[in-house]
């Protein structure tokens, strides 16, 4: 029987969490990619509503997510994650172990194209890495299909002859960030009727019934194990029938394994996946029109293959266009389209001339016009199967060679990088007292140095960055060499193809710029003893990342910094993954609201500590390590003369500059400077060095009679002044306790030479 | 060669089945709120079918933002994800968008109504050649937006609602305000006032038959193709952000740089975000550096450099009144013949 419905007007990452909300998953983990970041972000709002129960976990990576999904599955959970794109590739192996060890849950893919050069409108290319882990792949072409196909996965990856993860797939912006009318049910107690009680044959959580899983599993065993795994896919292919037949009475919507358009008496047809198929279905409609037999075969489920279905709708057809978001280099066909051909080869009657083409890749769009090209292609085949390449791809620009991009700035020569505005010298030091005399020009002076970043880069307005990395600049002399995490000050610098870098730059990514730019490092040492580099050239390595980056690539860091190497690692702390739309980092701080640490009836804003990535870098045992902040002194530009020094002479360096963000702090931009100095004035951010493993105040508010609660620091952000009423007083008191008990620990530290 | 469009004699009545929409802005400017809001009021209010889709960069104010709008107001479904290639409606939420993004305006044919936030009237605005519209309008949503204390979302939905007479401008209004409704009353109250202002400031034009005036802007760099693309995505011109123009970043404010007051000090060299300020000085005379002023291509507005001035040297002023010569300044030479600045 048909269940009461609502109309809604959402998009597709809206309708994820509205199922999930019907669904009452125990847990979601997730680490924020766009453009998926959304679901985790909306589900914590209702979280904070008190409408879902859901724990949310953010991890600190995808590989990390994945994991803490893998745990709570095993504990006999309902799960939820939502990646994309690069997040998805790097929580890959996290997958064929969540399949192999049969553990149903819920992944929403919003597909992404995959880096580099990194892109972050939808392409398939991440979706064609899923292909081969095991997991069922239910493909979600509109909003609706989205919020049913969820409900759908839950049941179907959790039937006992099935027992299999479950990815939803939709088109990242086209189908996530599409508003479009669609329909929810009224009451969630028929989604829970629907999908029934989890049951599960064993739970990690049940020390009466002790289980181990996960075995180390060699030759002769682990075949037997994979063709279980072929057998759940046998049997999945017919359950789902059953349970999209069961949808349909609920719901009155029907997701068939293969949805055939149009194709009653087609003799050519268009396979796409998702937004493209729907976008062509007003074309075929016109075509039909004008008495083109065409249709469209678009693929509701991808995983099991829907191959019977396929081979049935392509008995009277004589062409087949296969488009395709993903190419697979060198093989001549999108990976779907060797799927295609395989499966039609299957059937020794069919005499189907199969074309491959390769479009909107990277988000380039699919419109109308296009779909109207695939048609003419396939009408073509169809009359005559050799009229046509078999491959190629549409939307592609040759340029002209003889319009090459013109040079439009000199490149900064190692004269003017080298006017000696900042000098270090080595002095004999005894007791806490440095090593290093650092002179550095007035303001005024510095003002001389060529900038290394060019105007004109897309950074909101009173960005924090742009500011703090001038000042940080302003103190190293002579050639640089950059390394920028994905972030904020890679996005807007090098929106290609301009750039806005003056001095050679590279990217890496998110959780992998440190190893990178140590093996750059090595190899500038290594040839500079070979003589293939002039003894002479000197070069200043720096990489640049978000707190962000020092979350997901904390790792690396460490490993980088444990192995000493002579590079600068300074990090910019905007307090979030601003990048991304400002969800938490581990360094917001307590209380403060983001888009994935919501204010509401159930919560206060984050619920842990900021991370002391200061303490842990020097727990490394590196030279040197500070911290800083853009100021109107010279004390972030002497700092960098001190890093300068030390990567040169003697290893890494790394160094942490708060920033403001007036877009997700919600405070004012003129400002940015003034917040700083409070967060330095309240203590949050001390100002100091650890030189030798010596620590050094370099501004003690307290001596100087600055220190101010932290409360006349809060206030002035928008996201976290909500600490000042009185129903947060118990959060605020524990964050003033938490950032005086640091505070107090670093003095002792300035005061003890052991510590 | 300035040629204007002339005023046609009566308005032709709106029959339209299938409306679309496409807002053209910077992130920060409210057009993905603007597009989302107005799908809301013609789907879940007028009833129509529709949809609305927005595309952007990275999550930050300064990058492009397009958000799209379909709707039938007879129940097709509307089943299309793609971008609105020819818009019945084209909203351009800064006049800057016309020189920094000249690609704003693809796709505009005889049948469309074109929205323009500038501080000209109609007449006065610069069009690429064999340019055609239906209608034209402009308004100066970014002094109403900052006289009424309102998001420039507010003015443009209001104005918008003289080109969708399928959409009650009641209902729009309401769902305008719906949709804030957790921010304060008084954000509310200005989103309302701003709202009415833009439905009633808009400077409109019908145009039997527009001409161009001028040669559509060239883009500042050549198309990049798989001919002339250096392989792996190299960029091989670095510093080349210097031919972009951030003005339509600004919310209407400016700071002004007075001489005669400042003694050099550097400070807003320190805080600016945008590398804004032009210095003369000789490496090989020992004399310090000299602030010549700010290169006004690349300043948001942000006013750090006001706040940071000792000496208010630096102050707020509108826009508006900054003359030609005060905006001349540039920080880097000419180098790329075919971007001429002034």
């Amino acid at each position: 029987m048909k269940a009461e419905q609502l109309d809604c007007f959402m998009t597709g990452n809206e309708l994820a969490a509205e199922a999930a909300k019907a669904i009452q998953f125990h847990f979601m983990g997730y680490y924020p990619i766009t453009p998926s970041t959304e679901i985790a972000q909306i589900i914590d709002r209702m979280k904070a509503k008190g409408e879902v129960s859901t724990v949310l976990l953010p991890a600190d990576g995808e590989h990390g997510a994945a994991g803490a999904c893998f745990g709570a599955t095993t504990g006999g959970a309902r799960v939820l994650n939502a990646t994309s794109a690069n997040g998805f590739l790097y929580s890959l192996e996290q997958l064929p172990v969540q399949a192999g060890s049969r553990l149903p849950m819920v992944l929403n893919l919003v597909t992404r194209s995959v880096s580099g050069p990194l892109d972050i409108r939808c392409d398939h290319s991440d979706l064609m890495y899923a292909l081969q882990t095991g997991w069922i792949i239910l493909m979600a072409s509109t909003p609706q299909a989205v919020y049913d196909m969820n409900i759908m996965a839950v049941k179907l990856g959790e039937h006992p002859e099935v027992r299999l993860p479950v990815m939803v797939v939709s088109d990242g912006f086209f189908t996530s960030h599409q508003r479009q009318s669609a329909k929810v049910f009224k009451d969630i107690k028929v989604v829970q009727d629907f999908i029934g009680e989890r049951k599960d044959t064993f739970s990690t959580l049940n020390p009466r019934q002790p289980v181990t899983v996960g075995p180390y599993m060699n030759d002769p065993d682990l075949i037997n194990n994979k063709f279980q795994l072929h057998q759940a896919h046998e049997a999945a292919a017919k359950v789902y029938k059953e349970i999209a037949a069961e949808f349909e009475a609920l719901s009155g919507r029907s997701y068939p394994a293969l949805e055939t358009y149009q194709m009653e008496d087609a003799t050519a047809a268009l396979f796409l996946l998702n937004s493209a198929a729907e976008t062509s279905k007003d074309v075929i409609d016109q075509a039909r029109v004008d008495g083109k037999k065409v249709g469209v075969l678009r693929p509701n489920v991808l995983r099991p293959f829907p191959a019977e279905d396929l081979n049935a709708a392509s008995q009277k057809l004589s062409s087949i266009l296969i488009g395709e978001r993903s190419d697979t280099p060198g093989s001549a066909g999108g990976p779907l389209s060797h799927e295609v051909r395989a499966t039609l080869l299957a059937d020794p009657h069919c005499k189907v001339t199969t074309l491959s083409r390769i479009y909107g890749l990277g988000g380039k769009d699919f419109r109308e016009d296009d779909a109207a090209v695939f048609i003419d292609e396939a009408l073509s085949a169809s009359a005559n199967p050799h009229s046509i390449p078999a491959f190629g791809f549409l939307g592609t620009e040759a340029g002209s060679k003889k319009n090459l991009p013109p040079q439009v700035l000199p490149p900064l020569t190692r004269e003017e990088m080298s006017q000696g505005l900042t000098q270090v010298e080595v002095v004999k030091s005894e007791g806490k007292n440095s090593p290093l005399k650092v002179t550095v020009a007035d303001p005024s002076l510095l003002v001389a140095r060529p900038k290394r970043i060019a105007p004109g880069h897309g950074a909101c307005p009173g960005c924090g960055i742009f500011s703090g990395l001038d000042q940080f600049f302003k103190g190293i002399e002579g050639d640089v060499v950059v390394l920028y995490h994905t972030g904020c000050a890679m996005v807007v610098t090098t929106d290609y193809p301009f750039s806005a870098h003056r001095v050679t730059y590279l990217h890496n990514l998110f959780q992998n710029g440190a190893p990178t730019l140590s093996g750059l490092v090595e190899v500038f040492y290594e040839k500079k003893r070979r003589g293939e580099i002039a003894v002479g050239e000197d070069i200043t390595f720096v990489m640049i990342t978000g707190d962000g980056g020092m979350d997901i690539g904390m790792g690396p860091t460490i490993g980088t910094a444990l192995r000493n190497h002579k590079m600068i690692i300074l990090e910019y702390d905007n307090q979030g993954y601003m990048n991304t739309g400002g969800q938490l980092s581990y360094t917001t701080p307590f209380g403060k609201e983001t888009v994935t640490s919501h204010v509401g009836k159930t919560s206060f804003g984050k619920s842990f500590h900021h991370k002391d990535t200061v303490a842990i870098m020097a727990a490394t045992g590196i030279p040197y390590v500070f911290t800083a902040i853009e100021s109107y002194g010279t004390d972030l530009v002497a700092k960098a003369a001190k890093a300068q020094w030390y990567a040169k002479n003697e290893g890494l360096v790394f160094g942490k500059i708060l920033i403001s963000c007036p877009l997700n702090w919600a405070s004012e931009e003129k400002y940015g400077q003034e917040i700083l100095q409070k967060a330095a004035d309240s203590c949050f951010f001390p100002l100091y060095e650890v030189e030798h493993g010596l620590t050094r105040l370099s501004y003690d508010p307290e001596k100087d009679g600055r220190k101010i609660p932290l409360k006349n620091w809060l206030e002035m952000m928008g996201k976290a002044k909500h600490l000042l009423k009185p129903e947060y007083s118990e959060a605020l008191e524990a964050f003033q306790h938490e950032v005086d008990r640091r505070w107090s620990r670093l003095k002792a530290q300035s005061e003890h030479p052991l510590l | 060669m300035w040629i204007f469009g002339r005023k046609s004699k009566e308005e032709p009545i709106y029959a339209r089945k299938t409306v679309s929409i496409r807002m053209e802005a910077i992130g920060g400017q409210g057009a993905n709120s603007a597009g989302k809001i107005f799908a809301e009021a013609a789907v879940l209010g007028m009833g129509y079918t529709g949809n609305h889709f927005s595309s952007f960069g990275s999550e930050k104010k300064g990058t492009p933002v397009k958000s799209f709008v379909r709707f039938s107001t007879e129940g097709k479904a509307i089943r299309t994800a793609s971008f609105i290639k020819n818009p019945d409606v084209l909203v351009i939420f800064h006049e800057s968008l016309l020189q920094t993004h000249p690609e704003c305006l693809e796709g505009i044919t005889a049948h469309t109504d074109l929205l323009i936030n500038s501080t000209k009237s109609p007449d006065e605005i610069q069009f690429p050649l064999g340019f055609k519209v239906r209608k034209f309008a402009t308004i100066d949503a970014t002094t109403l937006a900052l006289k009424h204390e309102c998001g420039l979302n507010a003015i443009m939905l209001g104005a918008i609602t003289k080109f969708c007479p399928e959409v009650s401008s009641d209902l729009l209004l309401k769902t305008f305000l719906r949709f804030f409704s957790h921010l304060p009353e008084q954000v509310q109250k200005h989103n309302a006032e701003g709202y009415e202002a833009g439905l009633k400031k808009t400077k409109e034009y019908l145009f039997e038959d527009s001409q161009a005036s001028v040669d559509r802007p060239p883009e500042v760099l050549p198309r990049m193709g798989w001919e002339n693309a250096p392989l792996g995505g190299l960029i091989v011109n670095p510093g080349n952000t210097i031919l972009k123009d951030n003005s339509a970043s600004r919310k209407g404010l400016l700071p002004r740089f007075l001489p005669e007051i400042c003694f050099n000090c550097g400070y807003c060299d320190m805080v600016c975000p945008d590398y804004c300020f032009v210095w003369k000085f000789d490496p090989e005379k020992k004399q310090a550096p000299q602030l010549q002023g700010i290169d006004y291509q690349y300043c948001k507005g942000c006013q750090k450099c006001v706040v940071a001035c000792p000496v208010q040297a630096l102050v707020t002023v509108p826009e508006g009144e900054l003359t030609a010569e005060e905006k001349s300044q540039h920080l880097f030479p000419q180098i790329h013949p075919k971007t001429k600045r002034d």
